[in-house]
């Protein structure tokens, strides 16, 4: 299976990658795939790919849907806090802020459409536990937009994989936090979780959609034998590998004996000549691999808020308040998220990860409601 | 005298150029979070290292030449200072250079990447450009960067100098040529372009490559490209090297400022 990035040979490797040439195989692939099955999409990619050195982005908008319910309790879950069960818990009732319904993902649909963007990640919690999912796939347009599920694929069996790419879903993202099944089953507080998600695998391939393996890593795992075996899997199978480094917040706010170091992340960089494994950082489509805050990645909260990486709860406004285009805008001139920097700030950097979660507790003290508003957090940072 | 000499100083103890609150910088006073200087050689190894791959003349004149240099730069109380920060040491032999951009691709990538992976043999080195084509006929000296006049002197003699790579850390690529206005009557002083950065990065191929801190990106602004959206730069990724021939832009209207990239400055001598 092809690499992640895209290297010469040790004789050929000072000769200059054009920004085409630089693409991978697979990369290349997808392209000219887009450019049959959904022009408006390609016509998006090309147009990014020609004002990238503008310094245009083109980020995933990652819709976090149906106040994050999910059908696992995982270790790690930085979602925890804004499930309806903890909220509960903590206050006695639900969220009381108006959720974001099927018009308001229309109109961010076609916002995202205007501004050039074409990829929506639908996730939760687990995305398949909503009922309204299809109405929301048909509203956001899967042939506008490259459509990916992310799961924990225990409710995704043949006829669930049928059904979402008959409705043109474009990838399925399924995650497996351990090869070993009693790992991942206790990591996810589910019994038979591993078992499900292996089969997700497979019916999601035989229906044609593309898959991705998603997995968190803390620190020292990448050099485990475990890590080596679930590689082997997605070699045979494969299934490119999608590799999250763990983050001290949700669940594992305090856990910073879980935060990867360096040294992790350059084994992470060194396997990606290898294998087909990548992290949000890995270089691809002829931009250097870089902490991708608003460039490469916005959650879209429950309540429209837009929140710059999916492991932070600090906003950068909200969407059904004022247009996207000048909220992303804003996000790059913040000193944190917009500059050019290679490290993941959430997942390595203590001076960020210190003031991010200094300001959500304080958040927290006034109100459960998470992520913080804009101007009682990244306001505070500056611009450049 | 010390009040007025203190008001003179171009560099703090870090060797950091101060801005003065006129230039553009990403914080008044680096947090130096992206560092440089594990374990690097010293000056007659790095020398040796570029021997091998460069071909230089009279290695002892140049280390003789390099230490000189080192003691002008101590006894000068404007720019000593600068001797507080991260230094590697490069030697050029005489050479006339029409188009950086063709000797930089043909011939010094090829170099660094002969030092980088023969140094590293399991990293690599990659070259990408955020454009259609090649550099050539693309880079010249930037205006007032002191690196025509680094030129005019390399086509007449054997050059040996430092380089110093976190001179200009944070500062905009327009701020790092816009400075040099103040500095440009210092004799033998640069901003810093690709021959010397990549001949330093020869003989000092671990640079960029620490096993617990990220490094800088090391601009190569003493040239400008014909598209000057793009700069040149070195950059570590993990433990591989990369050059890109990338953008500048944060946004259609705005250039990139950032806590990484850095500008840096070359001192040298004729030997």
């Amino acid at each position: 299976m092809e690499a992640s990035v895209k290297v010469l040979s040790k004789e050929d490797s000072h000769k200059i990658l054009s920004k085409d040439a630089s693409l991978t195989n697979e990369e290349d692939r997808k392209r000219k795939d887009q450019s049959q099955k959904r022009p408006r999409v390609h016509q998006k990619i090309q147009n990014y790919f020609e004002n990238m050195i503008d310094g245009a982005i083109s980020p995933i908008l990652r819709l976090k849907i149906n106040r994050s319910a999910c059908n696992m309790k995982c270790e790690h879950c930085c979602e925890e806090p804004y499930m309806t069960r903890d909220l509960i818990k903590k206050t006695g009732k639900k969220d009381p802020r108006r959720q974001m319904d099927l018009e308001d993902y229309r109109k961010l649909s076609e916002e995202a459409d205007e501004l050039g963007l074409f990829r929506f990640v639908i996730t939760g919690g687990e995305a398949l536990l909503d009922r309204n999912l299809e109405d929301l796939i048909k509203v956001l347009d899967p042939y506008k937009h490259l459509i990916i599920l992310d799961t924990n694929g225990f409710y995704f069996n043949e006829e669930k994989a049928k059904w979402f790419a008959g409705l043109g879903g474009y990838k399925v993202q399924i995650s497996l936090d351990s090869w070993y099944a009693e790992e991942h089953d206790a990591f996810r507080n589910t019994k038979g979780a591993h078992e499900r998600a292996l089969n997700a695998f497979k019916v999601a391939k035989e229906a044609g959609s593309e898959v991705l393996l998603s997995t968190c890593l803390v620190r020292d795992r990448v050099f485990t034998k475990e890590f080596q075996l679930l590689c082997d899997f997605c070699e045979t199978e494969a299934i490119p590998l999608y590799v999250t480094l763990a983050k001290p917040v949700g669940s594992a706010r305090g856990h910073e004996e879980w935060v990867c170091t360096k040294e992790d992340v350059d084994q992470l960089k060194f396997l990606e000549d290898k294998k087909n494994i990548f992290t949000h950082m890995t270089p691809n489509y002829g931009q250097p691999g870089k902490c991708i805050t608003v460039k490469g990645i916005n959650t879209v909260n429950h309540d429209g808020e837009i929140v710059p990486c999916p492991y932070m709860d600090l906003s950068i406004g909200n969407v059904t308040k004022e247009p996207l285009k000048d909220i992303l805008d804003r996000g790059m001139r913040n000193k944190w998220l917009g500059p050019y920097r290679d490290e993941c700030i959430i997942g390595e950097n203590f001076d960020f990860i210190k003031f991010h979660n200094e300001t959500v507790e304080k958040h927290l003290k006034e109100t459960p409601y998470l992520p913080v508003p804009y101007e009682k957090g990244f306001a505070l940072n500056g611009s450049v | 005298m010390d009040n007025l000499v203190e008001k003179s100083q171009i560099f703090d103890n870090n060797g950091w150029r101060l801005p003065n609150g006129i230039y553009e910088t990403f914080s008044d006073q680096p947090k130096w979070f992206f560092k440089l200087g594990e374990d690097l050689p010293e000056d007659k190894l790095a020398i040796d290292r570029i021997d091998k791959y460069k071909n230089i003349n009279r290695k002892n004149d140049a280390l003789e030449g390099l230490s000189r240099l080192n003691n002008k730069i101590n006894n000068n109380i404007f720019i000593k200072n600068i001797n507080n920060g991260i230094k590697v040491p490069f030697v050029i032999k005489k050479i006339d250079v029409d188009d950086i951009g063709k000797f930089l691709e043909e011939i010094l990538l090829e170099k660094v990447s002969k030092s980088f992976t023969d140094f590293f043999p399991e990293s690599h080195f990659k070259a990408v450009i955020q454009d259609k084509t090649d550099l050539i006929n693309k880079l010249s000296p930037s205006v007032n960067s002191g690196y025509k006049e680094f030129l005019n002197k390399l086509s007449k003699s054997d050059i040996c100098g430092y380089y110093f790579p976190q001179v200009l850390q944070e500062y905009s690529v327009d701020s790092q040529i816009l400075q040099m206005k103040e500095i440009n009557k210092v004799p033998n002083l640069c901003l810093s372009g690709p021959l010397e950065v990549a001949t330093s990065l020869i003989g000092t191929p671990n640079l960029l490559i620490s096993k617990t801190h990220y490094s800088p990106v090391l601009c190569l602004s003493g040239v400008t490209h014909i598209d000057e959206r793009l700069i040149c730069c070195f950059k570590s990724y993990g433990r591989h090297l990369e050059f890109w021939c990338l953008s500048q832009m944060l946004s259609k209207n705005k250039k990139q400022v950032s806590e990484q990239w850095s500008g840096g400055l070359s001192v040298f001598t004729e030997y």
